[in-house]
């Protein structure tokens, strides 16, 4: 945590105040002589890694109130500039503090343009600044401080002048509807009790007058004047300050006041230097006096704050990322362990069902593919004698049929069967298995038991054509069933319409030969 | 005060702070996303590997009579001869006892060297569990007094010899008739293709 120091320069001496949450305590105290610069400048190395706020409370100040057209961003700064330039021609320190736009007309923009105006009283001090790099945040007046809000005991006030005492002296502030219009600090040539109560009430008639003159108040309109001291001192101070026509003097305890905003330290006497640097860096005015250059390094510092606390977000952010990561990792690695151990639970049982299992040298895995694989091989070795006897129980029924020879076979494609139709119009091959692919080739791994038949039919049907092709059709009808199809691969007489169709020779005209057919049968075999 | 020496000064350390902390940053955000999904893996392969064998403790019954079944019958498979390495003369044996019980007329037969069982014996391919479907293929030809002494044959080689008996093809033509031997020649003759497949350890 930044440690935050206001120097408090009276006029003459600087006093370093160190502000720690809400209390406030005194350091060191600086004199404007070679001996007091040197100790300043060794106060300022100690602290380098603090901020500086400089307070300054002095007689010579400025205060100009004018009404300026509403014009915004360039343009308003360059007439605020140069305004200050007119007003405050000997002093960098100036400063414009806006209070407000005026609600009729043309909507000006009421400015108080404010300035320190002894440069050089401030000089030695903000050297030392310089030369010990120490980041000054800015230069204030104890006006700007004291204008950023307006105490609540006065809120409902109109117009009042507020009374405070410091180190410099009896200082005045006036405000009207809430916006600080003029200070005015009355240095105090005793630091008795009794020569501020004096000057309370000499100093605020003056006051009242030079407003008047001013024309910032109406002469003979009563002013409030509230006083800002110890509940000790109060009795005295009213002694002296008695209400008149103009002023009515309203006393309040600095103690409750400073209680009521934050400040944690008690006030020993009326000295409201503690409540200055409170309210200075409670409620920091936008408005400060120090030049840009002056500043350089509170400008270092804030870039370096933002570089560390960009730094320590992305970190602790990634840290607080990585604790969820982590977080969930824990879970997930208890989860896995937890189903790792139910799984090698599981896995022991059915390993101890399987030990009890006749001894094999092979895993189970590989049993079943053995066994799978001999199955298979099963089903692909069908007998003959099925297909022989099915063959056999037909010839049965047509024994004038004579088998010449048959060929018996196990194929996983098939030719293209020819089926002729009676019609003449070769066959579109609806014999064939439907899972047959083009070219016979058999997707899937199916297989067939084939049987080629050749046989004769009698002699006596040589020349009946028509008997020759119902008694093999007759045949093929019988034959097909139980899973079987059967396709005539050749005729006795070719009468498809594809194929050209002859008489017999008249040389072979004497001999009878036995018609000759062909058939082939086919049965899937189960899978 | 020169503002470029006083701003590297014054920046340097917060900046190599900040350049830092990215570059650990993004190193503890990789590590602890590369853990986070390791983990996340480890726990979906630990899930996995908890169903499967929760499956398999489910079907362990079941499984346990599957391949007490399958044990049995691989046992059976090995006392039959039909796994390790081929006995041909065994075989020759076989085949002239059954051509002498059988009476057969003529048996002349031919082995092609062993080779791995081809797609139509074994469609997957001719390894399984670590041991390799082996066929020798023997070209038989017989004269047949009838077509019983065919299947008889087949039958008596399933039953006797130490290999598994696939017929791929038989072929039975009608001989002419012998008059002069009528009763005792051979009427047909029969030319088949068998596969004699065993099992062998051995991808």
């Amino acid at each position: 945590m930044v440690t935050k120091h206001v120097l408090f320069f009276d006029g003459t001496c600087v006093s370093a105040r160190l502000w720690q949450a809400g209390r406030v305590r005194t350091e060191e105290t600086f004199l404007p002589d070679p001996a007091g610069l040197e100790a300043f400048a060794a106060y300022l190395v100690r602290h380098r890694n603090g901020l500086f706020y400089f307070l300054a409370d002095v007689a010579e100040e400025g205060f100009q109130l004018e009404n300026i057209p509403p014009v915004q961003g360039g343009d308003r700064n360059a007439l605020l500039t140069r305004r200050l330039g007119q007003y405050y021609y000997g002093t960098p320190y100036a400063a414009a503090v806006s209070l407000g736009h005026s609600k009729k007309g043309r909507r000006d923009e009421r400015i108080l343009f404010t300035a320190l105006t002894q440069p050089d009283a401030f000089a030695p001090w903000l050297k030392a600044l310089r030369s010990a790099a120490a980041p000054l945040v800015g230069l204030y007046s104890v006006p700007l401080a004291l204008a950023e809000r307006v105490p609540a005991f006065v809120a409902r006030q109109e117009r009042f002048l507020l009374v405070t005492l410091s180190s410099a002296g009896l200082r005045q502030t006036f405000f009207t509807e809430g916006e600080m219009q003029f200070s005015r600090l009355t240095p105090l040539a005793s630091r008795e009790l009794e020569a501020f109560a004096i000057a309370c009430g000499i100093e605020s008639a003056k006051t009242y007058q030079y407003l008047v003159g001013q024309r910032q108040i109406s002469r003979g309109s009563a002013l409030s004047t509230f006083v800002l001291a110890h509940a000790e001192h109060l009795p005295l101070l009213q002694r002296h300050c008695l209400d008149s026509a103009e002023n009515i003097f309203q006393f309040e305890d600095i103690n409750t006041f400073s209680a009521s905003i934050g400040l944690k330290t008690t006030l020993p006497d009326s000295d409201a230097t503690p409540l200055l640097v409170h309210r200075l860096l409670t409620q920091t005015p936008k408005e400060q006096f120090a030049p840009s250059p002056e500043r350089q390094m509170y400008r270092l510092w804030k870039a370096r704050f933002s570089l560390r606390a960009a730094a320590a977000a992305i970190l602790a952010g990634v840290l607080l990322f990585s604790a969820r990561q982590f977080s969930q990792w824990q879970e997930l690695r208890q989860e896995a362990d937890a189903l790792q151990a139910t799984a090698m639970v599981d896995g022991e049982r059915y390993n101890a069902i399987l030990d009890g299992l006749p001894k094999s040298q092979l895993t189970p895995d590989k049993l079943r593919a053995v066994i799978g694989g001999f199955d298979e091989l099963q089903r692909r070795s069908p007998g003959i004698e099925a297909m022989l006897r099915h063959l056999g129980q037909a010839l049965l029924e047509t024994p004038s049929i004579e088998l010449q020879s048959l060929k018996w076979m196990l194929s996983d494609k098939l030719d293209t069967p020819q089926r002729v139709m009676r019609s003449g119009i070769p066959g579109d091959g609806s014999t064939m298995n439907p899972s047959t692919g083009p070219g016979g080739a058999t997707p899937g791994g199916a297989v067939w038991t084939v049987l080629e038949v050749n046989a004769e039919l009698p002699r006596s049907l040589s020349s009946d054509q028509r008997a020759q092709v119902d008694r093999v059709e007759n045949l093929a009808s019988r034959l097909r069933g139980n899973g079987i199809e059967v396709s005539i691969k050749s005729m006795p007489i070719d009468i498809e319409s594809a194929k050209p169709l002859k008489s017999q020779p008249v040389e072979t005209r004497g001999t009878v030969t036995a018609p000759r057919f062909a058939l082939q049968l086919t049965k899937p075999l189960q899978p | 005060m020169k503002t470029s020496p006083v701003i590297l000064t014054y920046l340097r350390w917060s900046a190599a702070l900040l350049a830092l902390s990215i570059l650990a940053s993004i190193g503890i955000g990789l590590t602890s996303f590369q853990m986070l999904k390791a983990a996340q893996q480890q726990q979906k392969s630990a899930m996995a590997r908890m169903n499967e064998n929760k499956g398999k403790l489910a079907r362990a019954s079941q499984e346990e009579q599957e391949l007490r079944g399958k044990i049995l019958r691989f046992q059976e498979l090995a006392a039959r001869g039909l796994i390790g390495p081929e006995n041909r003369l065994d075989w020759v044996e076989q085949i002239a006892r059954i051509h002498a019980d059988r009476k057969l007329i003529d048996l002349q037969y031919e082995f092609s060297p062993q080779h791995p069982a081809d797609a139509l014996t074994i469609p997957g391919g001719p390894g399984a569990g670590g041991y390799r479907f082996m066929s020798s293929t023997q070209q038989v030809k017989l004269k047949l007094l009838h077509e019983g002494d065919l299947l008889n044959y087949i039958n008596d080689l399933r039953t006797k010899v130490r290999a598994h008996i696939q017929v791929r093809s038989c072929e039975i033509e009608r001989l002419p008739p012998n008059l002069a031997e009528r009763g005792t020649a051979a009427t047909l003759s029969a030319s088949c293709v068998l596969e004699w497949v065993s099992l062998q350890e051995g991808q």
